[in-house]
């Protein structure tokens, strides 16, 4: 199943990624590939069978409801780009 | 008039904030108003090799919500990433659900006053009060947190003391027919969340938020408008004038012939109208897909009974019953039961007082506990901006005023007097207080009597103009005694008394 160039700069902009047009041809060529992977899955029938979300057989894995300060202020901070006192900073954005 | 050319067609998508301890992913806490960026976690911050685990309560409240609506509730609900760029959502994907929500297909019923009730159809037919809302779903999702454009020239804050927090979004089928409709729709979601002790349901604080769709279409046509998404309307009032306002302007560009954008609207209120986002109209693609760091919720029945027998008895079926077993008038149900806590205050109050009347007239015992309520509760409360349960009479204390009015122990201005002073002596009984100030009404004849014959024989020349045929002095004489008694005495014994010795004195002179 082909993919056309234009899909692929879309869904690189979905994702904030900017490819070189070698990088978009060669994208555009494997995720052909990828879909033509799971259009041979398709032949099998799963009619009646309920859609599977996750690898593992297991459910209900919870936590209690329970406080717990792990990192502070600070911690929280440290990593950030650009922060001050209280906050992150980012760019300015207004939608 | 052109409104009822038009039929508004209203569906809300009303997001409320779980009051659980911490967050839905992450044991951060969850507490509103703490400084900026203290609440917070490696999980909710979206660090790299994190791994989300749902904390149970969410899962618990919002099946309390499914159920207290009506909706069928899946056997099994998956988590879903929604995926945008926006710096209030550090992972890049919001944490919701797509096609399993885990409430589906329910409804609420919204008790319609005068005012919904005149904007509902014009064909002469009686209007059923009630009116059954839809739901199409409710699912569980978490908050972003709050970006600030406006503090700084050049950079956005951010701060994500509420990102990770609890949601569910309520989502209403497109059956509201008026503003005031979906204002009604929206007070009896924050009631039913306050009842179940899932959210506090406070619209200024943003624990619960509500967006609109909203059309118009000609009167008996089936076929939609093309609707119109408002946001930004952050009160009660807010939402019902937004939406009234948005109405009105697709009805006037209808009937210039113009059409109608499909468009997010934002609801100014300083300026009383809805204006355009004017964001790029790239449709939004949030490629939705299974989240894999969160497995599947499995509800079996022994989890909905857990749940279901945890139920509070909920609003309207309380407003029955104090219709219906207590004979209270629909209003005074209505206004009693609007409030869990104001509810239980007031049975609380009335089961009191049954221990000391241990009987009698029980219909008669609740209105009075409820005229109390209504009037002399409800207003300190509203005066101080307090809750019931910070109300300084307890409802024991409380009964023992009704009880003392009931058996006209006191009258009904030395109640009020004697209400007053229990706000502020809180450590004391109305019995004593009303003793203490003397104002336990006195029925007893023979201590009146002696008064009243004081009374009549200092006044003797009044009681002859009024023998003569000047009856309007009767009120002369009530004045005096009340005024030379120490004490209070029952007004009905004292004009029995008046009259009586009146008479007897005419009689005495016409012999």
């Amino acid at each position: 199943m082909a993919i056309s160039r234009d899909e692929v700069r879309h869904i690189a902009s979905l994702a904030r990624l900017r490819f070189s047009d070698d990088e978009e041809q060669q994208m555009a060529e494997e995720m052909g590939k990828i879909l033509d992977y799971v259009d041979k899955l398709e032949e099998l029938d799963t009619s009646g069978i309920p859609p599977m979300s996750h690898v593992l057989d297991i459910h209900n894995v919870f936590r209690e409801d329970e406080v717990e300060q792990r990192i502070d202020h600070e911690d929280a901070l440290r990593n950030a780009p650009d922060a001050d006192s209280d906050y992150f900073r980012v760019p300015k954005v207004i939608e | 008039m052109l409104h009822e050319k038009y039929e508004p067609v209203i569906g809300l998508e009303v997001h409320v904030q779980l009051q659980t301890d911490a967050k839905i992913f992450s044991p951060d806490s969850t507490a509103f108003g703490a400084a900026p960026n203290t609440n917070v976690d490696p999980i909710s911050l979206g660090h790299p090799g994190t791994l989300p685990v749902l904390n149970k309560k969410v899962v618990e409240y919002t099946l309390r919500m499914g159920l207290a609506t009506h909706c069928s509730i899946a056997s099994r609900a998956v988590f879903a990433r929604k995926h945008y760029f926006y710096p209030d959502l550090p992972k890049g994907y919001q944490i919701s659900q797509f096609d399993t929500p885990i409430c589906h297909d329910g409804y609420v019923e919204i008790l319609l006053d005068d005012e919904a009730v005149d904007t509902v159809g014009g064909d002469g037919q009686p209007q059923e009060p009630t009116k059954r809302i839809g739901l199409t779903r409710i699912h569980m999702e978490e908050d972003a947190g709050k970006s600030m454009h406006d503090r700084d020239p050049h950079d956005t804050l951010v701060d994500y003391n509420r990102c990770g927090v609890p949601l569910i979004e309520i989502v209403s089928e497109p059956d509201l027919r008026s503003a005031h409709e979906a204002y009604l729709y929206l007070q009896k979601i924050r009631q039913l969340v306050r009842y179940l002790g899932i959210s506090d349901g406070n619209m200024e604080e943003g624990s619960l938020r509500c967006d609109a769709n909203v059309s118009v279409r000609p009167r008996g046509r089936r076929q939609l408008g093309t609707k119109t998404e408002v946001k930004n309307m952050n009160s009660f009032r807010n939402v019902e004038r937004a939406l009234e306002y948005e109405i009105d302007r697709q009805i006037k560009r209808r009937e210039l012939g113009e059409s109608i954008a499909q468009e997010t609207l934002l609801w100014d209120a300083d300026r009383g109208e809805t204006r355009s986002m004017r964001s790029k109209e790239e449709a939004h693609d949030y490629r939705y897909f299974p989240d894999p760091d969160l497995v599947e919720v499995a509800i079996d029945e022994s989890m909905l009974e857990a749940v279901r027998s945890s139920l509070p008895e909920m609003p309207d079926a309380r407003r029955r019953r104090f219709e219906e077993e207590m004979g209270l008038p629909a209003y005074d149900a209505s206004v009693l039961t609007e409030e869990r806590a104001v509810a239980d205050y007031f049975e609380q109050t009335l089961s009191a007082l049954f221990k000391r009347t241990k009987g009698g007239n029980t219909q008669a015992q609740a209105k009075e506990v409820s005229n109390f309520v209504m009037t002399d509760v409800m207003r300190i409360l509203n005066e101080r901006g307090i809750g019931v349960d910070a109300f300084p009479i307890t409802a024991d204390r409380l009964a023992q005023l009704v009880y003392l009015r009931m058996e006209d122990k006191v009258n009904s201005s030395a109640a009020q007097e004697v209400f007053e002073a229990m706000l502020e002596e809180t450590d004391r009984s109305a019995g004593k207080i009303a003793e203490e100030r003397n104002l336990i009404q006195v029925s007893d004849k023979g201590t009146i009597e002696p008064v009243v014959n004081r009374v009549l024989d200092e006044n003797t020349e009044q009681v002859q103009t009024y023998l003569d045929g000047k009856d309007g002095l009767f009120g002369y004489f009530i004045g005096q005694v009340m005024r030379s008694f120490e004490g209070s005495p029952d007004p009905q014994v004292v004009r029995e008394l008046i009259r009586e010795k009146l008479e007897a004195r005419r009689e005495q002179a016409n012999n």
